[in-house]
């Protein structure tokens, strides 16, 4: 077992998650596997935001829910606060499951529709005995209401009475109710519009200067992860394309896959779109039950060469050390794309 | 050119007249042939409710309650329930927001696209599954012969998204109304759709109503642009217009609570303050006042209409005049 530093809340290392899948009904016998998260490894610094960003389908909720045991790991190992995750008793299992807690990409799918917003608030509060006696419960609720913004009098309503913005709130409210200590933020506020995405974001970073959390921070939108993050991991079918320092990477992106992302990004003003160069990704999105061999972006990357298609890149620090990038060309980059596109 | 779509005084309500939620409260606009109008607002605002609403897919306890839909000549609160399954699906198609819900668990991904070519085409067997695997690799599924035969919890949820928009414009509608058709994808792939949304615009004059809450998108995609906010539309004009001098100061807060690529180091956002109040009761009132930095008190007491500001630029605001000095949002200004 690899034991984390003191100051890393978890450690992946080397994971695999790999999802069998049965054959096409056109093509063969032989059941495909679906390699979602296929050799990840990243530390968890405690009371940082890590943003994780990438792709539809490249592996986020996968790994998230590794972390929260709701996935079975094929091979790798997680560990929180030094403990093997896989290793531990049931006693201890239960004690760390309150601790970490997800904020669903899905607000509708992750409360019962036949539940009144206050009993799912306070069902967690109940299941860990985190209050005694009905009083203090209700009280626990209302704070717990009040402190994501929502009039404690919401209590008796259902889900489908509440808006978007207002469920996914609930959401947040129903991960503190545990009291944890990491948060896997799954998309938290990408469904959400602009004004509340900013409350819900700054609501984010208030909760975790005041109790001290820790954030795995899922999210598409290169805007909302530039501005939580302290550090931020870009994935690539189910591998790390770059992970560094914020800044390093927003600044001095040394993965075509990155400068590609931060090319797309839309900006709120028509003149600045209409001047803008984008990089435009060519090629075949590959299939994650067929990945290329070699790089995984090779089909798409626009400076790819031969040597790509063959041995896959391992990260690289950059000169400063404070990002790292799974790329060959890494080095030459500057000469071959775009820092960043914006104007 | 007569517009596509004609809205006017449009209503639509959940319950009764005293209690109930006025969704959409009064609502005009028009879209032009192959124009893109973008909707954006506040959570609740009634965007997904106006959109459904023009394809009378409002349920129960929900109803419209006044206004006319005018779609290409045709009144579509008075037509039959045979006549508007006829134009659902092969005029005006819709891409509903939550994907999960608007496709079926139980069928694979390949029957969902061939079933709708067939009802609504005729199409049949190898044809149809012909056309399945184009619009499948339309919106960019790998290997979609391969995937014909999955279902949708197979597929992650940017994928799911990216089917759905497949399914809507199998038969070429001439409205699409795309309810946050981008909102889970990755912005390289958003980029793609939103290029294959404009080509097919191109292609067959198909007209776009957008509906998001990216900024971003609608400075990059819109012609024209509508801000909802409980219920009502308060404010709405041309794109250039809209983003260089807002006039309401619900859009100046949305502008500044966007966080931007081009400025990293900007510390925190600004929210608008507050919660939005679900649209209840007679209005006689701006709905944004309390929640609004320049309200007066000629704000609580009567309602601003939507009104024209300048050309091409209407606002519902009693102070529209004032925005830029009062909110300091001369183009530089947001800009610092
Ligand atoms: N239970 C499952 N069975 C089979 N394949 C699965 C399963 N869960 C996920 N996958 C596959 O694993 C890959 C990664 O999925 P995952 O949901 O982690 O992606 P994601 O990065 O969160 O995407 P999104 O941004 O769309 O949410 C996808 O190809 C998906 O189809
Ligand atoms: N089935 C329903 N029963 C009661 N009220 C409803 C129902 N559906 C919608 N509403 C109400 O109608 C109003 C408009 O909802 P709508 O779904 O159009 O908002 P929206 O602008 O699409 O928001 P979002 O950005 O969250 O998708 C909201 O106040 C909502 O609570
Ligand atoms: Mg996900
Ligand atoms: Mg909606």
């Amino acid at each position: 077992m690899r034991t984390a530093p003191p100051e890393m809340i978890a450690s992946i290392s080397d994971l695999h998650v790999h999802f069998p899948v049965r054959s096409p009904f056109l093509f063969g016998k032989s059941p495909g596997v679906v390699k979602a998260v296929d050799g990840v490894s990243f530390d968890i610094r405690r009371g940082e935001t890590l943003g994780l960003v990438g792709e539809s389908g490249c592996g986020k909720t996968t790994i998230g829910r590794a972390i929260l045991q709701l996935n079975a790991i094929t091979s790798g190992s997680i560990s929180f606060n030094g403990e093997d995750l896989a290793t531990s008793s049931p006693e201890a299992m239960r004690k760390l499951r309150r601790r970490i807690q997800l904020i669903f990409q899905d607000p509708y799918a992750s409360l019962n529709p036949r539940m009144s917003v206050g009993r799912a608030i306070a069902e967690p509060i109940r299941l860990h005995n985190l209050r005694q006696g009905e009083a203090a419960i209700t009280d626990r609720v209302k704070e717990l209401l009040s402190l994501v913004g929502l009039a404690p009098t919401y209590m008796s309503r259902y889900p489908h009475e509440f808006s978007g913005g207002q469920r996914q709130r609930i959401g947040i409210a129903r991960a503190l109710a545990c009291e944890p200590d990491l948060i896997v933020c799954d998309e938290p506020v990408s469904a959400l519009d602009v004004s509340v995405q900013a409350q819900v974001v700054n609501l984010l970073q208030d909760l975790q200067a005041r109790l001290g959390l820790t954030y795995l921070f899922i999210a598409h939108g290169l805007s909302v992860i530039q501005h939580i993050s302290n550090r931020v991991a870009v994935m690539y079918l189910g591998r790390v394309a770059e992970i560094g320092e914020r800044r390093e990477v927003y600044a001095n992106p040394r993965h075509p896959y990155t400068r590609s992302l931060l090319s797309a990004v839309p900006i709120p003003d028509p003149k600045v779109e209409r001047a803008r160069r984008r990089i435009v990704l060519q090629g075949e999105l590959p299939s994650p039950l067929n990945p290329p061999k070699g790089c995984r972006f090779v089909t798409r990357c626009p400076i790819a060469v031969a040597h790509c298609a063959q041995e896959a890149p391992p990260l690289t620090p950059s000169a400063s050390g404070s990002s790292m990038a799974a790329c060959w060309r890494s080095s030459e980059i500057d000469d071959l794309l775009p820092r960043f596109a914006a104007t | 050119m007569k517009p596509i779509l004609t809205v006017s005084g449009l209503k639509v309500r959940f319950g009764n007249e005293q209690s109930g939620v006025r969704a959409v409260d009064d609502v005009s606009f028009t879209v032009g042939k192959g124009e893109t109008l973008g909707v954006v607002g506040e959570s609740g605002s009634g965007k997904s409710v106006t959109g459904l609403s023009l394809i009378r897919l409002i349920s129960k306890p929900g109803r419209v309650v006044g206004g006319s839909i005018d779609f290409d000549g045709r009144d579509i609160l008075a037509m039959s329930d045979s006549e508007i399954r006829d134009v659902r699906g092969r005029e005006i198609s819709m891409i509903f927001q939550d994907p999960m819900t608007s496709l079926n668990p139980v069928l694979t991904i390949g029957r969902q696209i061939t079933e709708i070519l067939e009802v609504q085409e005729g199409m049949r067997g190898g044809r149809a599954k012909a056309r399945a695997i184009e619009l499948l690799s339309l919106v960019g599924i790998p290997s979609p012969e391969r995937r014909l035969g999955d279902y949708p919890h197979h597929f992650s949820g940017g994928m799911r998204q990216r089917v759905m928009i497949a399914i809507a414009v199998a038969c070429k509608p001439r409205l699409l109304i795309a309810d946050e058709p981008t909102t889970a994808l990755d912005v390289t792939i958003q980029a793609q759709i939103l290029d294959i949304l404009k080509n097919l615009q191109r292609e067959f004059g198909m007209a776009l109503i957008l509906i998001t809450h990216d900024l971003g998108v609608v400075a990059g995609m819109a012609d024209r642009i509508a801000v909802m906010y409980g219920g009502r539309i308060v404010e709405q004009g041309s794109t250039d217009c809209v983003f260089e001098e807002p006039r309401m100061p619900y859009t100046v807060g949305l502008l500044r609570s966007t966080p931007r690529l081009d400025r990293p180091d900007e510390d925190r956002l600004t929210p608008i303050r507050g919660l939005p109040a679900e649209p209840v009761g007679q209005a006689n009132f701006c709905r944004f006042a309390p929640r609004c930095d320049i309200a007066q008190q000629l704000c609580l007491r009567e309602a601003p209409p939507l009104r024209q500001v300048r050309p091409d630029h209407m606002a519902a605001c009693h102070f529209a005049e004032d925005v830029p000095t009062l909110l300091h949002t001369s183009s530089e200004a947001i800009a610092l």
